[in-house]
């Protein structure tokens, strides 16, 4: 048995999962190995670390004061437990504000639609009168208005 | 009180389903989410808030899964949102010592490096433990707290993960590897470093 091998079974050697002759292998070589002997025992507090952590205890009014904070949720209303709400109403309010969200962008979108139908419009009419007039496209049309 | 009895006490503001719910599973709740975060005081917040939801969400409780199951779900999960808020405030609160230390223009010790000589080893130690676990993949870190710590055997812990018994058992493994890889070199690092 080598190094690697007391690496990587040192959590089956502290639960107890080697086999009897792999277990007396490991501590074999624990005994002729400084350095694994000093990681296995490092090792230990990770039994002891997670025992320690088991045996903390939380406060012992928790519970009252929770069922006071529920209860008085419950009360104002804070928390609902209706499921009436979230089954059926909320998929309903969902999909309204879904529709409404469509109309509103149907109903903008023509305003634009439109805005830009006049803009193009009064393009149209700048161009007959450019035509009609023989003025060069460089020429400004509010000079031309101005002249007029 | 049959699970049945519970949900629709819970529906009808019933006391008495507010305290099965209570006394039943919350220092569960507790254990799990402390085995989680490593405080208990922030553990006993959580443990509330869990409570909360489960009055909130009973009724879309599904009977896939046992109530056990399902609270302990709603546990790692809350848990895994704690940790993550967290990780998030600490990196903001770097960035803040690092501006600050930019601006005052002088360099401070970190108030780990200064307290160093009185830590207590053993503390220490499973702090180093809680690192090696915080530092691990989340599924291996879930499958390994709800084994090692919660005790639970690994077909609950499938149902809770929602993966199957061998990936749970894979997990597991993996986990200690990695924790025996990162421990190892702790531990002969710090055998060199006390010499």
């Amino acid at each position: 048995m080598d190094c690697h091998f007391v690496h990587n079974h040192l959590f089956s050697y502290q639960e107890k999962t080697l086999s009897e002759d792999e277990k007396l292998e490991f501590e074999a070589h624990l005994a002729s190995c400084h350095n694994c002997n000093r990681i296995a025992a490092g090792f230990q507090f990770v039994t002891a670390s997670v025992n320690m952590k088991k045996d903390d205890k939380p406060d012992p009014f928790i519970g009252t004061r929770t069922i006071q904070r529920i209860e008085s949720e419950l009360k104002h209303g804070s928390i609902t437990t209706n499921p009436l709400f979230w089954s059926k109403l909320q998929p309903v309010i969902v999909s309204l504000l879904l529709l409404i969200s469509v109309v509103l962008g149907f109903s903008i979108g023509s305003q634009i639609d439109a805005a830009f139908s006049l803009t193009s419009e009064h393009d149209q009419k700048i161009q007959m009168m450019k035509s009609g007039l023989s003025i060069p496209d460089f020429i400004d049309e509010n000079l031309v208005f101005e002249n007029n | 009180m049959t699970d049945q009895e519970f949900i629709d006490g819970i529906i009808n503001h019933n006391r008495e389903a507010i305290n099965y719910l209570v006394n039943n599973y919350q220092n569960k709740v507790i254990k799990t989410a402390y085995y989680f975060i490593d405080n208990m005081e922030e553990a006993e917040d959580l443990s509330q808030e869990v409570m909360m939801e489960v009055v909130k969400s009973v009724h879309q409780y599904r009977k896939k899964a046992n109530l056990n199951t399902w609270i302990y779900r709603i546990t790692v999960n809350r848990s895994l949102d704690y940790l993550r808020r967290q990780k998030r405030r600490s990196i903001v609160k770097r960035l803040e010592s690092f501006v600050r230390i930019s601006n005052d223009g002088e360099k401070q010790f970190p108030y780990e490096l200064a307290t160093w000589d009185t830590r207590n080893e053993d503390i220490e130690k499973r702090k180093i433990l809680d690192n090696a676990i915080s530092s691990l993949p989340r599924n291996q870190k879930i499958a390994f707290i709800l084994s090692k710590y919660d005790e639970l055997p690994y077909r609950e812990i499938s149902e809770i993960m929602n993966l199957s018994l061998s990936s749970v058992e894979s997990l597991i493994f993996r986990a200690k590897a990695n924790l025996q890889k990162k421990l190892v070199y702790y531990f002969s690092e710090y055998s060199t470093n006390v010499k």
